[in-house]
């Protein structure tokens, strides 16, 4: 095979090398720390090692546990449940957002609106999250106090099984809205205003001009950032870790949090390696999916 | 999959919008922007409130957006009860490292997969990016495990080291070297130039605008990393700042809230410099990429 | 066949060889590695100051403080196991008693025995110093694997100001359940008469076993695993009686909130908005430095005979240690009264742990509060009051997986979202697994 493909000239030959040579780094990076761990993960899956002592072989007993491992469907049910309503509002709202901004308004002003939806995204996840756990704070919290200021009472939101997943979501969602209103918003005017001009000639109203010419032409750009939302909304981890720590009970636990758990604080190499193959296959058919179904709704031009 | 970069004036698409005057509509979805933006800021006044409250007053009901009688004891604790300043000068290192790290090895690799031709090529490439499916944590016990019996655990190569090679920045980059037209090459061959001048010469100089994008979103990642620094990172002298903040809040969660508020403006207020200077560098770049690191 | 023989002829050379440099190699400057957690400032100057100490005493040794974060001993001890995994061979380590099982079962501790009669006589001292329930918890199959270094229980906080307002004398010290319950009531107070008290009578954080449900479920004269902690029982009745007491507080009496972090009970209890909660010396590093004095504690209220849960912070001598004889004579420096002084503080400063040594312990009745005595006085004092008074934090060796079974269905509890049967059903269901003897 590799005979075959030797080089002819000398030229030819120098210049694989030379590829070889430029990729040297990445390769060597690859293979020590995705490839090789990743087939590593498949081995550590059929053992049984805590790190302190010697490690065991233990066959399927890691799947069989995953299997019949209570915890783990209703923590994958509140991953789903948490990301498919991150993924939901931060598209719908990003959307919404970004249709506002696409209007000619001052220079300073819109430029006022980017930064102010776009800074959030570039502050580190841990100082958002300790942020929100003292404005969602039962008693002194800033946001039951204003909502008390309409009557409403105030919510447990990091202490009942009902609320701390909603604060988990509208945390996460404040945070990423502004990077989804400006992919949105360069989406938007990237679309040619002929499109616009000629539904114009054809009477179209405003819902109208939205609905088949905008949201088709932008159907490309929701499909990205369902993708890249649903693969990192999937292993969304500081949030309910800095926020709830999972609780109550497993409220807000989600699968990440639970590799964590089991492989970095009960030491569990073998399971947690089982649990973090799991949530590969479980992304990989996501990705699929989303992929597959794309075909149906989005509109290359 | 690409996403065009947002323009500065409204384009034609907007103009068309509001071609029409319908004064009401824009009033209202001002009013909508404005308290959305409300939305975003107010909870940074108030954490900065907070941190400038003396103890008894940061927490208190009614919520206030000023301090009554600002103090700066709250940031003098920060220090004293972590290394603070540790905690910056380590991400600072850490996200340089990698950002260095990355652009070097990630442009030599996208020069290889744009300009050359060799054996077993797609499929290498092909090979590179389907590993961005890979979920970090799968890799990340064995990493661990890596670290651990190279000694490297609980240093800051253990964060470093796995993250100089990026399929992402290889395939950013890649797209960009493709884009750049053969002329300057081809002329230089000519005169003698090898692959290593030309791709040094010729290529990184013409792609400042990939690299910097691939810079910023490489730095503003590892600035923000938790997950990685949590596992691997055991002293609080070596933390980074996203998992130092975190210690702030003290055993059994008592850290005071003036001082972990403290920690948080401190934390986010160099973001703000920077990000106020070059906010169009920053968002376009992210928003290109899409991804973040 | 020849060349086996030259092989293994060469082989023993060098091994002798390696045994001779290795022999020259241990009397280079001996090094001490020492592990401690981190939770803050306090502890950073104590082990710095131990080990600058123990340096000028033997100047020819090292001694490298090593600090681990953790914002519990459950997760210091998750980040200790992490630095071994990851190859660091410490000499001597902090831990609490949660650890010490755990470190036994996994090979990690020497006994002390040996060393402790072979030094008798400069160890003595110490010995006759400390409370024996100290010593007893730190055993783990009748061997010595620990010294006590500092400690801590759970007495009651009360917001002296509060209680005058209400009429309220601070309690007897054989205070019981019903005592304290008629207090809680007093103390709380829904002026505006919204429903939503302004002022609590109590308050938990739920973040660990030891300062949430333990010293309820031991004034009940149990506790969650069996004596040998070869099984769970947290469905016995008193444990549910402990639990079911607790989630009433919130949701029948109405006199505590729901469970919330010390940083909000602190902030609460100095504004006057909660008048009592649970806690150890750990309380006094947040309350003096911000300078206020308008609370006393007492002892955790019986049901009806008082129990005290403490818990134990000590250093073992690791088996990893290529030097345990001078880790021994480090061991014996932080049993000294020059090193325990340490850990008084000061009154703007305290130290977060309470010395082992009661000499040296009395030395914290100088501060604030006034019934201070009652922090060591509670492992010893006036046994006129009976009752199996000193109880040892539950501490099997999966300390981290009990902990975190049973936080997960007591918060549950406390959310009011399971009854308290079936919760510790499912719990007792959960610890099988994790609180075995085979």
């Amino acid at each position: 095979m590799v005979s075959r493909l030797l080089p002819q000239s000398p030229l030819r030959r120098k210049e694989i090398l030379a590829a070889y040579l430029f990729l040297l780094p990445t390769l060597i990076g690859f293979a020590v720390f995705i490839v090789g761990p990743m087939f590593a993960a498949l081995g550590l899956s059929v053992v049984q090692w805590n790190l302190l002592s010697a490690p065991q072989f233990a066959g399927l007993a890691n799947y069989q546990k995953l299997l019949s491992d209570t915890r783990i469907d209703d923590i994958y049910l509140t991953t789903f449940k948490i990301a498919l309503a991150t993924m939901a509002l931060k598209l719908l709202l990003g959307l919404v957002l970004a249709v506002l901004l696409d209007q000619k308004l001052h220079r300073w002003l819109s430029g006022f609106f980017r930064l102010s939806f776009f800074f959030p995204y570039v502050v580190s996840v841990t100082a958002v999250a300790l942020m929100w756990s003292f404005l969602m704070n039962k008693d002194l919290g800033l946001v039951n106090y204003l909502l008390g200021q309409i009557g409403i009472e105030r919510i447990p939101w990091l202490n009942s099984s009902a609320w701390s997943p909603v604060a988990v979501v509208i945390t996460d969602v404040w945070k990423e809205l502004g990077f989804y209103v400006i992919v949105f918003l360069g989406g938007l005017q990237s679309i040619p205003s002929e499109f616009y001009d000629a539904a114009q000639v054809d009477g179209a109203n405003r819902w109208q001009i939205f609905s088949r010419v905008t949201l088709p032409l932008l159907s490309p750009t929701i499909l990205f950032l369902s993708v890249i939302g649903m693969i990192g909304s999937v292993q969304i981890f500081a949030q309910p870790q800095i926020l709830t720590d999972g609780g109550p009970g497993d409220a807000t636990r989600t699968i990440v949090m639970y590799i964590y758990e089991q492989g970095f604080r009960f030491f569990d190499m073998g399971y947690a390696s089982t649990i973090a193959l799991s949530l590969f296959v479980v992304i990989f058919i996501l990705t699929l999916l989303q992929f597959r179904l794309s075909r149906r709704w989005v509109f290359y031009q | 999959m690409t996403t065009t970069v947002y323009q500065d004036h409204a384009s034609a698409s907007g103009a068309h919008v509001a071609r029409k005057p319908w004064p009401w509509a824009k009033i209202g979805s001002i009013a909508l922007l404005l308290v959305c933006s409300a939305i975003m800021i107010a909870p940074f006044l108030w954490i900065m409130q907070a941190a400038f409250s003396d103890a008894a007053a940061a927490y208190v009901l009614p919520p206030r957006l000023f301090p009554s009688a600002p103090t700066l004891d709250n940031f003098y604790a920060v220090f004293d009860l972590v290394p603070f300043g540790s905690f910056i000068l380590n991400s600072l290192f850490v996200a340089t490292t990698i950002t260095i790290g990355q652009l070097i090895t990630c442009s030599m690799g996208a020069y290889a997969f744009a300009r050359l031709e060799f054996p077993g090529k797609r499929v290498l490439f092909v090979v590179l990016l389907a590993t961005l499916m890979i979920p970090l944590q799968v890799t990340i016990v064995p990493q661990f495990i890596l670290m651990r019996q190279t000694g490297l655990y609980n240093t800051h190569a253990a964060i470093i080291l796995p993250a100089l090679v990026s399929p992402f920045g290889i395939f950013l980059l890649r797209q960009y070297f493709m884009t750049i037209p053969t002329e300057l090459e081809d002329a230089a061959r000519i005169d003698g130039a090898g692959y290593f001048t030309i791709f040094w010469r010729i290529i990184m100089p013409l792609s400042a605008p990939a690299l910097t994008t691939l810079g910023i979103v490489c730095f503003v990642y590892w600035w923000n990393e938790y997950f990685i620094p949590l596992i691997m990172i055991n002293s609080p002298e070596l933390q980074l700042l996203p998992v130092g903040l975190t210690l702030l809040r003290g055993r059994y969660s008592a850290g005071a809230v003036g001082n972990v508020a403290a920690g948080v403006t401190m934390a986010v207020i160099p973001v703000l410099i920077i990000f106020l200077f070059f906010q169009r560098h920053i968002i376009k770049s992210i928003a290109t990429t899409g991804l973040k690191g | 066949m020849k060349l086996g023989k030259h092989l293994l002829v060469l082989l023993i050379v060098l091994a002798m060889c390696a045994l001779a440099l290795g022999t020259v190699y241990a009397q280079e400057p001996v090094e001490l590695t020492l592990l401690y957690w981190n939770w803050g400032p306090d502890a950073v100057q104590t082990s710095d100051d131990i080990a600058s100490g123990f340096m000028a005493l033997n100047p020819d040794v090292t001694v490298t403080p090593l600090g681990v974060e953790g914002t519990n001993w459950g997760t210091y001890l998750d980040g200790v196991s992490t630095l071994i995994a990851g190859g660091e061979r410490p000499d001597v380590m902090l831990v609490a008693s949660e650890g010490v099982q755990l470190l036994v079962a996994s090979g990690l501790a020497l006994p002390l025995d040996d060393f402790i009669a072979a030094d008798a006589e400069a160890i003595q001292p110490f010995i006759d110093d400390v409370a024996p329930a100290m010593l007893d918890a730190l055993k783990v199959d009748g061997k010595q694997y620990l010294l006590p270094f500092s400690w801590n229980n759970m007495v009651m906080y009360l917001n002296t100001a509060r209680l005058a307002e209400a009429g309220l004398e601070m309690p007897p010290e054989d205070w019981t359940r019903d005592q304290f319950l008629d207090y809680a009531r007093a103390l709380t107070v829904d002026a505006d008469g919204d429903g939503t008290p302004e002022q609590y009578g109590y308050a938990w954080d739920n973040s660990g076993m030891f300062i949430s449900a333990l010293p309820w479920v031991f004034a009940n004269g149990v506790d969650i695993l069996t004596d040998d902690y070869c099984a769970p029982q947290v469905t016995d009745p008193q444990v549910i009686e402990a639990l079911q007491f607790m989630h009433d507080l919130i949701y029948v009496e109405k006199v505590a909130p729901a469970p919330t972090s010390f940083g909000d009970i602190y902030n609460l209890f100095q504004n006057g908005n909660i008048a009592m909660f649970g806690a150890g010396r750990w309380s006094l590093t947040a309350l003096l430095p911000s300078g206020f004095r308008d609370f006393d504690i007492q002892y955790f209220p019986g049901n009806p005979t008082r129990t005290t849960i403490f818990g134990i912070g000590g250093y073992p001598i690791l088996s990893t240690s290529e030097h345990p004889d001078m880790a021994w004579e480090l061991v014996k420096y932080l049993s000294s009264v020059e090193v325990q002084e340490g850990l008084v503080g000061s009154e703007e400063m305290p130290f977060s742990n309470i010395p082992a040594r009661r000499s040296v312990a009395e030395e914290i009745t100088a501060f604030p509060p006034p019934h201070s005595n009652i922090f060591y006085d509670s492992l010893e004092g006036d046994t006129s009051l009976g009752g199996d008074f000193a109880r040892i934090v539950t501490s099997p060796p999966r300390f981290n997986q009990m902990e975190n079974i049973f936080l997960r269905y007591s918060s549950l509890i406390f959310a009011d979202e399971m009854s308290v049967e079936d919760a510790m059903a499912a719990a007792q269901q959960e610890l099988s697994s994790v609180v075995t003897c085979n």
